[in-house]
């Protein structure tokens, strides 16, 4: 677009007026840019010609008439191109500002931000992820029994499958369930194959079978050797029978129904190429396996009986994760955000272990009305200890992150005969007074702090500085009218500021006030 | 023509040149483009006023 294409009717509501006329100061083109003046002038000595010629008083939006018609002469086309040029030269100027600050210092300030903000938030809490209040970020999860009984064809089969095998009624008692495992009901016998038909049927049922390796060699090794068996036995239920562990019990029957069971159902259609009689060792065993898979699955039920009679809630966990009981969490009513609290209140925050029946659904609820309004008269306090907290983290990751940067400067960037390290330790000044501001001001914004110490150290008191000043205002005078900004608010934004540029510009370079 | 309407007129020639060589240099930021002539002319005129009255309250 150039001057002479500019539709002058757009300025009529605005200039064209006399009150316009009457109180705008004078302003006049600086005689010593002598081209621009000269225009002007000319075109001026044309406008008064034409107004003496048509008789008519000089009106505001006369002038923008005789104004428009001067534009469209083809006569005229050499003066208009004198400001034709002048625009361009004020354009490309304009367009250079523009894209240092988007191609240039953004990015360099993205990169200083993400690499702070990291910084701030390992030194925080070492990588955890912390909420407002500086706790750790708590997930809550259900404890999932069906997976188990599920495979198992439910809880009345396996308890069922558990009377037939030990002899035992089905009464959930945990003792029993010790005692069965200490009376040697799972020992495996040897089963007598040399290495090399071992291998080979491992490797058959690995392919007919589609099971990995891993899976098949951990089953394999369950069915042929007592210790292994009798060890993973200990580990699935007889400890958490005997010490009341029962997260232990959970954790590694949900890994047995995962891996250990489905290669066990796979053993039992296969048939070991070997002699009658190791294969009749090698079922024996296989059941052995298979019982201890149940025993596991009886001592769940027995777990969740004991749950579900204590009324309990909450299960197991700290303060990353909460298990539930999702029974009684069904039942219960109660949000996730007042077992959080709680259970940081009685038992995260002084390291007490979660009782071994659970935390019953009674504790929780008697206590939510008190811990909220608790929580609720803290939280300001605890929000302001950790935004200062943060700040201080932020302050310090800043001046680390800002020191290193400039001690890695581009060496053609820098003054002659000085290296990074240097420049970054004259600026340590400066570093220290932007680092100081961000945590001293507790609405101070970390990636406008950044702009300014980048255009503070490499483009001080150029139109680049004056730019994003003007963003900022700008931004800050859209904000106060809207909560947020849109694609085209940040489109006359960017026009307010572009225009700003423009205009200080010619009203101080090229132009007198009178 | 009167003395006091050559005055005005050269006043407010000098808007409008200073108006278009504005409008002129901002149409090479992309971002302006879809910004209506209307309401650049508004933003021009009202940063133009601004600033000649900066101008004319330092002096």
């Amino acid at each position: 677009m150039t001057v002479n294409d500019q539709e002058s009717s757009v300025y009529i509501p605005i200039i064209g007026t006399e009150d316009f006329a009457k109180n705008a100061p004078e302003l006049a083109i600086n005689p010593a840019v002598t081209d621009l003046s000269n225009t002007v002038d000319l075109l001026h000595q044309r406008l008064v010609m034409m107004q003496d010629n048509a008789k008519t008083p000089v009106t505001a939006q006369s002038v923008i008439a005789e104004y428009s018609k001067m534009k469209r002469d083809p006569s005229n086309e050499f003066l208009f191109n004198r400001l034709n040029d002048t625009a361009a030269s004020l354009g490309a100027n304009i367009c250079n500002v523009f894209n240092t600050i988007q191609y240039k210092i953004k990015p360099t300030v993205d990169t200083l931000q993400a690499k702070i903000e990291k910084m701030t938030a390992e030194s925080m809490n070492e990588g955890e992820v912390v909420d407002d209040e500086g706790n750790t970020t708590t997930e809550v999860e259900s404890s999932d029994f069906d997976k188990i009984e599920g495979p198992m064809n439910g809880e009345d089969s396996i308890n069922e499958n558990f009377k037939a095998m030990s002899g035992f009624k089905a009464d959930f008692n945990f003792r029993n369930i010790y005692l069965l495992y200490k009376t040697r009901r799972f020992a495996v016998d040897n089963i007598d194959m040399d290495d090399d038909t071992e291998k080979e049927n491992l490797d058959r049922f690995e392919a007919e079978e589609n099971v990995t390796d891993g899976d098949a060699k951990l089953v394999w090794n369950l069915i042929t050797n007592n210790r292994a068996l009798s060890a993973y036995a200990y580990d699935l239920f007889a400890d958490s029978a005997l010490t009341g562990n029962y997260v232990k019990c959970m954790t590694n029957m949900s890994e047995a129904i995962d891996r250990v069971y489905p290669v066990l159902l796979k053993f039992q259609r296969f048939t070991l190429n070997t002699s009658d009689a190791v294969n009749e060792v090698f079922r024996k065993n296989l059941q052995k396996v298979f019982d201890v898979i149940t025993t596991g699955a009886y001592t769940l039920m027995a777990i969740k009986n004991t749950y579900n009679k204590n009324n309990a809630l909450v299960i197991a966990g700290d303060s990353k994760k909460i298990l539930l009981n999702a029974d009684v969490a069904k039942e219960a009513h109660i949000s996730n955000d007042a077992i959080i609290r709680h259970m940081r209140v009685k038992y995260f925050k002084d390291d007490k272990p979660i009782p071994r029946n659970g935390v019953k659904a009674k504790e929780v609820k008697d206590n939510e009305e008190k811990e909220e309004q608790e929580f609720e008269k803290d939280k300001a306090t605890k929000q302001i200890r950790t935004a200062s907290k943060r700040r201080n983290a932020m302050s310090k990751a800043m001046s680390a992150v800002l020191y290193d940067y400039l001690a890695n400067t581009d060496p053609r960037k820098l003054p002659k005969g000085v290296d990074g390290k240097q420049f970054a330790k004259e600026n340590a000044g400066v570093i220290k007074a932007f680092a100081n501001k961000l945590e001293a001001t507790s609405d101070r914004n970390l990636q406008n702090s950044l702009y300014e110490f980048v255009i503070n150290i490499w483009h001080r008191n150029t139109p680049v500085a004056t730019a994003h000043k003007l963003f900022g205002e700008e931004v800050v005078k859209q904000l106060s009218l809207k909560p947020s900004l849109e694609s085209m608010d940040v489109k006359m934004i960017d026009t307010s500021v572009a225009v700003a540029i423009a205009t200080d510009y010619l009203v101080n370079r090229l132009c007198v006030v009178k | 023509m009167t003395n006091d309407e050559r005055k005005l007129s050269k006043k407010m020639l000098t808007y409008l040149v200073c108006m278009d060589i504005v409008k002129s240099a901002i149409s090479s930021v992309g971002s302006t483009n879809s910004v209506s002539a209307m309401e650049s002319a508004n933003i021009i005129s009202e940063k133009m006023v601004n600033a000649v009255n900066k101008k004319g309250a330092r002096k």
